[in-house]
C-alpha cells in the first residue's frame, strides 16, 4: 500500500465520517424530536383533559352560582347581586372554552349563556323596578301616608267631636257648680247644643272613615287584580263619595278647621289612586294615576306575575344549560380515554418512523464505528509503515555488512579448496581404517570365551571330573588352544589398522595447520 | 444623576405608601373589624324628638369609646333607621339591620309598640335587643327573654312609684287618681302597672278608678278630658301615659277647664318637649325619670355625659333622653370590654349576664344576670319649674295635691 493510497483512504474515511456525523446529527435530532413528540403527546393530552375537567368543574360551579344569582335577584328580601356576578363569568368562560375547543356542545352552551345573560338583564331590570315597589311596601310609605291621612282626619273629627263634648262637659261642670238661678238656662243651652251637634253628623263621618281605613288595609293586602278593581270601583268610590258629602255638611270655618275640609278627602283619594286620578262618571269607575296605593299594589301584582314568568324561564333555561353542561362534563371526564387513546394512536403511528430513524441512527453509529476503525487502520498502517521503513533500513544495513564480510571471505575460500580436497581423501581413508577395526572387534570370539569361563566356574568343585568325564568339559582344553590363536590374530590385525589410522590423523593435522595462517589473515571487522 | 434617581424612587415609594396609609386610616373606622350596632327609631313623626335624642346620647357614648381606641381595638359604628315609631316600619328595619347590615346588637329603639314588633325578629336572629327606650311589660318577662336586656325601669315601676308617693306621701285614695293613657300597648302597660300598685294598696275594684284614653298619633284628647270632667269626683292626680304633644294639650285644656289636678307623666313623654309645650301653663306637672338629672354635677357619669355630649355636638343641650341613651351605651361598652377577641351576638349577652352587680357612677347600683335583664329599677322624679324639669323629692308631693279638689 502506497502512501497515496493511504491518504486517499484517510480522506475517504474523513468524508464518510463528516457526512455520517451530519446525518447522525440530523437523524438524532429528528429521532429526539420524534421521541419528544411521542412523549409530549400524552402530556398534552393530559393537560388538555385536565384543562377541560377544570373548565367543566368551574362551569358546573358557575351554573349553580348563576342559578343562585338569578334566584337572589328575583328575591326581593335578599341583597341584590352585584354587576360582576357568576353569570358574566360563566358567559366569559364558555366563550373562552369555545375558542379553545370549538365543538357543538360548547356552541350550544355559548348560545344558552347568551340567553342567560339576557335573562339576567331582564331579572335585574325587574329587580330595579320591584325594589322601588318593595321598598315602598316594606317601609309602608304609601300605605302609611294613607293611614296617616285617614288618622289625621279621624283625629280632627275626634277633636271636633271631642271639643263639643268638652264644651258640654265644661258647661256641665259650670252648671253643676252654678247657683240655682243660673242652672236652668245653662241646662237648656246644653240640650240645644247637643241637638245641633248630632245634626252635624260627625259620628257618620267617623263611621265612613273607619270603613275607609278598613278598605285601605284590604287594598294594601290584596293579591288579585279583580279584587283590586272591585275594591276601587265598588267599595272605595262610594265611601269617598259619602265622606265628601259629609264634609260638605260640616260647613266649618277653614280658618279654625284646616283638616276637616273637602280637600282632606281629595288628599286621601289621591293617596289611594294617585295624584291626577280621574273619576269616570260614565262608567262609575276611577282611572288611577301613578303614585297611589292602588297603582302600587297593581304594579306589585304585575311584577309578581313577571317574576313567576322569569322564574319559569330561568328554570327552563337552566334545565337546558344543565343538560348541555352534563354533555360537556361527560366529554371532559369520560374521554379521559379519548385524549389518551389519541396519544396512544399517535405513538403507534410514530413507530415506523421511529424504526426508520432508529435504523438510520444505527447505520450512522456503525458508520461512526467504521470511521473509528478506519482511523485505527490509518494509524496502524502509518505505524507499520514506519516500522517497515525502519526494518528495511536495518536489513539494508545488515545486507551491506554481510556483503562486506562475504567479499572479505571470498578470497580465503578459494585458497582452502585444494586443502579440503586433501583432507577429504585422508578422511576417507581414516573412515576405511575405522570400519575395519569395527568389523574385527565385532567378529571377535571374546564372547565365547566368557561362556567357557562360566562353565568352569560352575564346575569348580569337580573341575577335574568335568574336564575329564563331561563331554563339554573334555572339549574345553582344545577350545582354549584354538581361541588363543584366533585372538592373537585379531589383535595383530587391529593394531595394524590403528597404526594406519594414527598416521592418517597426523596427516590431517598437518594439512589443517598449514591452512590456519591464511584464514586468520582474511578476517576483518564487519563494521 | 444618581441622587435624582434616588429622590424619584423615594417619591414613588411615598406616593405608593400614601394612599395605603389613608386606606388604613379609613379602615380603622370602616373596617371589617368594626363593631356595628343598629337602631330602628323615630327620626320622624310625633316621637322624632325621642328618637333623635336617644341616638345622640348613644353616639356620644360611642364617640367616647372610639376616642379611646374602641373596644379592644375595634371601633364602633351605629346604623340608625327611621321607623317613625310605627311598628309596620320597624319590622323591615330590623330585618335590614340584622340580616343585611349584620349588626352585632340593636340598641335604643324607641316606643313600646315598635319594640314589641322588633323583639321576635331579634329572638329569631339570636341578636341582643338592648336598652329600648320603653318601659313596656312586654319587654320584661319573668324569666327574662335571653335576647332582651333593659336598662331602664318599667312603666309599671314608674306608675307604681307615682302611686306609692300619691297614696303614701300625699295621702290620696285610689279613687282620687285618674289615668290618661295612649290607646296602645304603651298606655296599657303604664295603666296596668298603676292598677297593680293600687291593688297592692288595697284597691279591690279597678272600675272605681277613672281611665280615659286617646288614639295614638292624634291630638284628639278632648273626649278623654270631657269624660273626666263629667265624672262625679274630680281626680286630684292624673297619671298620664302618653307622648308629649297630646299630654301637653290635655294638661292645657284641663287647666283651661279649671281642673287643678296634679299631672304625673312617665319618662316616655319626653320631658324637654313637654316642658316646651307647657311653657306658659301654670300646672303642677311631674315626670318620673329613669336617669339622674342631666345637669347634675355630683353624679360622675352625668359629668362624663355632659363632656361627651359637648364633644359630639357643642350646641346639644343635656337632656333626660340623651342621658338615657348615653348610659345605655356605656353599659353595653362595659360588657363589650369583657369580651376577648371579636364579639359575637351570643357573646354580648353572656357578657351582660356576667356583669352581675356593677357601678357606672350613676348613683344607683346596677345589676344584670341570667335571671335579671333590667339593670336599673330606680326612679328619679322631676317637676316642671320655670319651663324646665328639675329634680323633685317625693316627700314634697303632698304640697302639690290640691286639698279642695272636690
Amino acid at each position: 500500500m502506497t502512501l497515496q493510497k493511504i491518504h486517499r483512504m484517510v480522506w475517504l474515511a474523513r468524508t464518510l465520517a463528516g457526512t455520517g456525523l451530519l446525518i447522525a446529527a440530523v437523524g438524532l435530532g429528528l429521532l429526539g424530536w420524534t421521541i419528544y413528540n411521542t412523549q409530549i403527546a400524552p402530556v398534552h393530552a393530559a393537560d388538555q383533559r385536565k384543562g377541560m375537567k377544570q373548565a367543566s368543574d368551574q362551569l358546573g360551579r358557575l351554573i349553580v352560582e348563576s342559578h343562585a344569582q338569578i334566584q337572589t335577584t328575583l328575591d326581593e328580601s335578599a341583597a341584590k347581586p352585584g354587576e360582576n356576578g357568576a353569570i358574566p363569568n360563566l358567559a366569559q368562560l364558555v366563550r373562552a372554552q369555545l375558542k379553545e375547543h370549538p365543538d357543538s356542545t360548547l356552541t350550544n352552551l355559548n348560545g344558552e349563556a347568551t340567553q342567560l345573560t339576557k335573562l339576567n338583564a331582564q331579572c335585574t331590570a325587574w329587580r330595579d323596578s320591584y325594589d322601588v315597589v318593595w321598598d315602598d311596601i316594606g317601609q309602608q310609605r304609601t300605605m302609611n301616608n294613607v293611614r296617616s291621612l285617614i288618622a289625621r282626619l279621624t283625629g280632627a273629627v275626634d277633636e271636633f267631636q271631642g271639643q263639643h263634648r268638652l264644651d258640654d262637659a265644661i258647661r256641665y261642670r259650670q252648671w253643676r257648680s252654678a247657683p240655682i238661678d243660673d242652672a236652668d238656662p245653662l241646662a237648656r243651652q246644653i240640650l240645644i247644643d247637643e241637638g245641633r251637634q248630632q245634626s252635624q253628623g260627625s259620628a257618620d263621618v267617623k263611621d265612613q272613615l273607619s270603613e275607609l281605613a278598613r278598605l285601605a288595609e284590604l287594598l294594601n293586602g290584596e293579591e288579585q287584580f279583580d279584587s283590586l278593581t272591585d275594591l276601587k270601583d265598588i267599595q272605595l268610590r262610594p265611601v269617598l263619595d259619602r265622606l265628601s258629602k259629609s264634609m260638605d255638611a260640616f260647613r266649618l270655618d277653614p280658618a279654625n278647621h284646616d283638616v276637616l275640609t273637602p280637600q282632606a278627602i281629595n288628599d286621601i283619594s289621591s293617596a289611594l289612586f294617585g295624584r291626577g286620578y280621574v273619576l269616570d262618571e260614565a262608567h262609575q269607575s276611577i282611572q288611577p294615576a301613578p303614585g297611589g296605593l292602588f297603582t302600587l299594589r297593581w304594579n306589585a301584582l304585575q311584577l309578581l306575575g313577571q317574576r313567576e314568568d322569569l322564574r319559569h324561564g330561568a328554570s327552563q333555561l337552566f334545565q337546558e344549560i344543565e343538560q348541555t353542561w352534563t354533555s360537556f362534563d361527560q366529554s371532559a371526564n369520560a374521554p379521559e380515554a379519548v385524549p389518551v387513546r389519541q396519544a396512544d394512536r399517535g405513538v403507534g403511528d410514530k413507530w415506523p418512523e421511529m424504526w426508520i430513524w432508529g435504523g438510520v441512527c444505527a447505520a450512522l453509529i456503525l458508520q461512526w464505528l467504521a470511521i473509528l476503525i478506519s482511523r485505527g487502520i490509518q494509524r496502524e498502517t502509518a505505524r507499520r509503515l514506519m516500522l517497515e521503513k525502519q526494518a528495511a533500513a536495518a536489513e539494508l544495513d545488515k545486507v551491506n555488512k554481510q556483503l562486506l564480510e562475504i567479499s572479505q571471505r571470498a578470497g580465503a575460500a578459494e585458497a582452502s579448496t585444494g586443502v579440503l580436497h586433501k583432507v577429504d581423501d585422508i578422511l576417507n581413508r581414516v573412515n576405511a581404517s575405522a570400519n575395519v577395526i569395527r568389523d574385527k572387534v565385532a567378529q571377535s570370539r571374546v564372547g565365547n570365551l566368557s561362556k567357557a569361563s562360566a562353565m568352569i566356574e560352575s564346575h569348580r568343585a569337580d573341575l577335574a571330573n568335568f574336564l575329564t568325564v563331561h563331554e563339554k568339559g573334555r572339549q574345553l582344553p582344545g577350545y582354549f588352544t584354538l581361541i588363543s590363536k584366533q585372538l592373537s590374530q585379531e589383535h595383530e590385525a587391529v593394531v595394524t589398522e590403528l597404526n594406519h589410522l594414527v598416521r592418517e590423523v597426523e596427516h590431517i593435522k598437518e594439512v589443517v595447520r598449514s591452512q590456519q595462517d591464511p584464514a586468520k589473515l582474511s578476517k576483518c571487522p564487519s563494521t | 444623576m444618581r441622587s435624582v434617581a434616588q429622590i424619584l424612587l423615594i417619591a414613588a415609594f411615598l406616593s405608593w405608601l400614601a394612599p395605603r396609609g389613608l386606606a388604613a386610616t379609613n379602615d380603622a373606622s370602616n373596617g371589617k373589624d368594626d363593631i356595628l350596632l343598629g337602631m330602628s327609631t323615630a327620626l320622624s313623626g310625633p316621637a322624632a324628638n325621642l328618637g333623635n335624642q336617644m341616638k345622640e346620647g348613644i353616639l356620644a357614648g360611642l364617640q367616647r369609646a372610639n376616642r379611646a381606641g374602641g373596644v379592644n381595638g375595634r371601633h364602633l359604628r351605629l346604623i340608625v333607621l327611621d321607623d317613625g315609631c310605627e311598628p309596620a316600619r320597624t319590622a323591615p328595619n330590623m330585618r335590614r339591620l340584622l340580616q343585611e347590615d349584620n349588626v352585632l346588637a340593636v340598641i335604643g329603639n324607641v316606643g313600646a309598640p315598635t319594640t314589641v314588633a322588633a323583639v321576635p325578629i331579634c329572638d329569631e336572629q339570636d341578636a341582643l335587643f338592648f336598652a329600648p327606650f320603653s318601659g313596656a311589660g312586654a319587654l320584661r318577662h319573668s324569666p327574662p327573654d335571653r335576647y332582651v336586656v333593659n336598662y331602664r325601669a318599667s312603666y309599671a315601676e314608674e306608675t307604681g312609684a307615682m302611686i306609692n308617693a300619691l297614696l303614701d306621701g300625699a295621702g290620696l285614695q285610689p279613687e282620687e287618681i285618674a289615668f290618661f293613657t295612649e290607646h296602645d300597648a304603651y298606655g296599657d302597660a303604664g295603666f296596668e302597672g298603676g292598677i297593680a300598685a293600687l291593688k297592692r294598696h288595697g284597691l279591690e275594684d279597678e272600675n272605681r278608678v277613672l281611665h280615659v284614653r286617646y288614639e295614638p298619633n292624634t291630638l284628639a284628647v278632648e273626649n278623654a278630658l270631657a269624660t273626666l270632667l263629667y265624672a262625679d269626683h274630680e281626680p286630684r292626680a292624673i297619671i298620664m301615659v302618653g307622648v308629649d304633644r297630646p299630654c301637653a294639650k290635655f294638661i292645657k285644656l284641663a287647666h283651661d277647664a279649671g281642673l287643678r289636678s296634679l299631672f304625673l307623666n312617665v319618662s316616655f313623654v319626653g320631658s324637654d318637649s313637654l316642658a316646651a309645650e307647657l311653657a306658659n301653663v301654670p300646672a303642677n306637672v311631674l315626670v318620673t325619670q329613669v336617669v339622674p338629672y342631666p345637669l347634675a354635677t355630683d353624679v360622675p357619669i352625668v359629668r362624663e355625659y355632659q363632656a361627651d355630649l359637648k364633644s359630639l355636638d357643642p350646641a346639644a343641650k343635656p337632656g333626660f333622653t340623651t342621658l338615657e341613651g348615653y348610659v345605655s351605651c356605656r353599659i353595653l361598652l362595659a360588657a363589650l370590654q369583657k369580651i376577648p377577641g371579636k364579639p359575637t351576638r351570643e357573646g354580648v349577652i353572656d357578657a351582660l349576664d356576667a356583669l352581675g352587680e356593677f357601678d357606672l357612677g350613676l348613683g344607683a347600683k346596677l345589676h344584670y344576670g341570667p335571671d335579671d335583664h333590667q339593670a336599673c329599677h330606680r326612679i328619679w322624679p322631676t317637676i316642671l319649674q320655670n319651663g324646665v324639669f328639675v329634680p323633685f323629692d317625693w316627700k314634697s308631693i303632698g304640697d302639690l295635691v290640691r286639698k279642695d279638689a272636690q
